[in-house]
């Protein structure tokens, strides 16, 4: 529970920076996802595609 | 089945938002991952639509952000030089009439703030000095939050109206009229309003002219300057032609006591003119060609190719949205306020490290809604492209049918509602809209401009926005009444635009 709560707090002190990264996580895939998908790169789209998918998940979890 | 599935990304985020008071981020997140996994798992979109999506929805971020970012940044230059503070202060010395006061501060000032900041500082701004001026807390929160609704569309130097374009992918020449005339009748009507809130029935048949006067020349002003192709200074310049009409129309409601105070002119002119100087760089910029040429010289745009789903929807080949770098409208907003904060810095008006609170102000400020715009613009386009806001559109089209148009501002409302924002409607339900007009047959600019004018008037009853406005009026804990007085004003205006819709629809078609 103290663990949680820390770990809850240490979030939320970190909010900003949080945020800032997960916005990066969302706006720099596409760039080289475009040339991959182009190039028939498939397993980079899908590794870029999960970084994306990442970045909402920490969304999901800032307080 | 479908129908439901496609809906369910929309509905989850209406539930976290308004159930679990999830903010908008957190909410926008997770419906984007609901919408990846049924586009994939049941509208059978493959790893090469998704790639392309993502890049669609980049170019729509970027484009619909960088107004936003720039738009605060300028009212950041703006409020750290004390010019929001000035404006406000100088108001309420025109007049010592309560409904008076509450049209000049919480409609025309309102209006004007929305026009050029919006992010819900018109209500942080007006509810304290209504406060200080002798209302009641309940009445400083309700009346802005009601005077600046109208002006949300064309506010925030165009940022909604920007979303509605990039979402649906049609020239502003061809929306801007028809939802600049519904949102001016919902201006006048709003301004009814307010003198209701802030006075009494009495105060509206008293000020029944004034109302008339101003709300008919901002409705004019908006309806000519987005006409014009200025969307970005609709409301701002609205609400300026508000402010200069207010000094003759206050003369005749000075009120009981002859003490209004005096009025300084010259701070008032200087804190004007950072917004005098955005109104002349974006003039130059859209008006003198050679310049507009130049700066238009440089676009990012890349080809998308044709997208097709295992189902068969087909996205027919095209474009990202173009980013004309130099000559975006936020780009144009950053020249300005470059200038404006020269101006501040030359009258003295800043002090030590103030370029550091603006900067830190403002990338604190729209972080969090970045992301969530970031989240929302590529779960609508992921909708979009798998072929969910079609199945929307087409069981919307057959459930109800003719009677679209009278819904069609209620869509647009509930998105505001829920994301609390105009904009993120705008970019949720826009094309769902389009689509469905264009199945119905109906006149998509009208369909649109409903969108876009419902979701401006209910985004001030959105969860978020009154959140912010109550505890900004000394009324933390007590939003629920906020939301009552406000939901009675946002129905009565979404019954005007649905009539107002059905009116347009029929008189196009």
């Amino acid at each position: 529970m103290h663990n949680f709560v820390n770990w809850r707090g240490s979030l939320t002190k970190h909010k900003f920076q949080l945020y800032l990264v997960a916005f990066l996580m969302m706006v720099i895939p596409p760039v080289p996802m475009y040339f991959a998908i182009a190039n028939g790169s498939t397993p980079l789209v899908y590794g870029l595609l999960l970084v994306i998918i990442l970045a909402n998940l920490l969304v999901l979890i800032i307080p | 089945m479908t129908f439901w599935l496609a809906l369910a990304p929309i509905l989850l985020i209406l539930f976290l938002m308004v159930a679990l008071r999830w903010g908008a981020a957190r909410s926008g997140a997770a419906g984007y991952l609901l919408t990846l996994a049924i586009a994939v798992f049941t509208f059978g979109s493959g790893i090469e639509l998704l790639a392309y999506a993502h890049v669609k929805a980049l170019f729509l971020t970027v484009d619909v952000l960088l107004i936003i970012w720039a738009a605060f940044l300028l009212y950041r230059v703006a409020d750290e030089a004390g010019a929001i503070a000035t404006i406000g202060r100088a108001l309420p010395h025109l007049t010592s009439d309560v409904g008076m006061q509450a049209l000049i501060l919480g409609w025309v000032f309102a209006t004007f703030l929305q026009g050029v900041g919006g992010f819900g500082v018109p209500v942080a701004v007006i509810a304290p000095i209504l406060i200080s001026l002798g209302f009641a807390p309940l009445a400083a929160v309700v009346i802005p939050s009601i005077g600046h609704g109208w002006a949300v569309t064309f506010g925030s130097l165009g940022s909604s109206f920007n979303a509605l374009m990039a979402a649906t992918g049609m020239p502003g020449e061809e929306l801007a009229s028809s939802a600049a005339l519904l949102l001016g009748a919902c201006g006048i009507a709003t301004g009814w309003m307010v003198a209701h809130a802030g006075g009494s029935w009495a105060a509206v048949r008293r000020l029944t002219w004034a109302v008339i006067i101003l709300g008919g020349v901002m409705a004019a002003v908006l309806y000519i300057v987005v006409s014009a192709g200025l969307w970005n200074l609709g409301s701002m310049a609205a609400g300026a032609a508000g402010l200069l009409l207010v000094f003759p129309i206050a003369a005749r409601f000075r009120g009981q006591v002859n003490d209004n105070g005096k009025l300084e002119i010259r701070p008032l002119l200087v804190a004007m003119s950072g917004y005098a100087v955005l109104v002349f760089v974006i003039l130059f910029v859209q008006l003198v060609h050679p310049v507009r040429d130049f700066l238009g010289q440089f676009v990012i745009q890349l080809p998308i190719p044709e997208l097709r789903t295992i189902l068969g929807h087909v996205t027919p080949p095209g474009y990202t949205r173009s980013l004309y770098v130099f000559r975006h409208t936020g780009m144009v907003l950053v020249y300005a306020t470059v200038l404006a904060y020269l101006i501040y810095w030359r009258a003295g008006l800043y002090s030590p490290g103030a370029v550091g609170r603006i900067v830190n102000g403002t990338v604190q400020r729209v972080t969090s809604s970045s992301v969530s715009i970031a989240s929302m613009v590529a779960m609508a386009v992921i909708m979009e492209t798998s072929g969910m806001t079609a199945t929307l559109a087409l069981s919307l089209a057959a459930f109800v049918g003719v009677l679209y148009p009278l819904i069609a501002p209620w869509i647009g409302a509930i998105g505001a509602f829920m994301t609390g924002s105009n904009t993120n409607s705008n970019v949720v339900f826009a094309a769902l809209q389009l689509r469905t007009a264009l199945l119905l047959g109906y006149d998509a600019a009208v369909i649109l401009a409903a969108q876009t004018a419902g979701a401006a008037v209910a985004s001030i009853m959105a969860p978020t926005k009154v959140v912010v406005g109550a505890s900004t009026g000394g009324m933390a804990g007590r939003e629920g009444e906020v939301m009552r007085k406000l939901a009675v004003y946002t129905v009565l205006l979404l019954l005007l635009l649905s009539a107002l819709a059905a009116i347009g629809v029929w008189l196009v078609n």
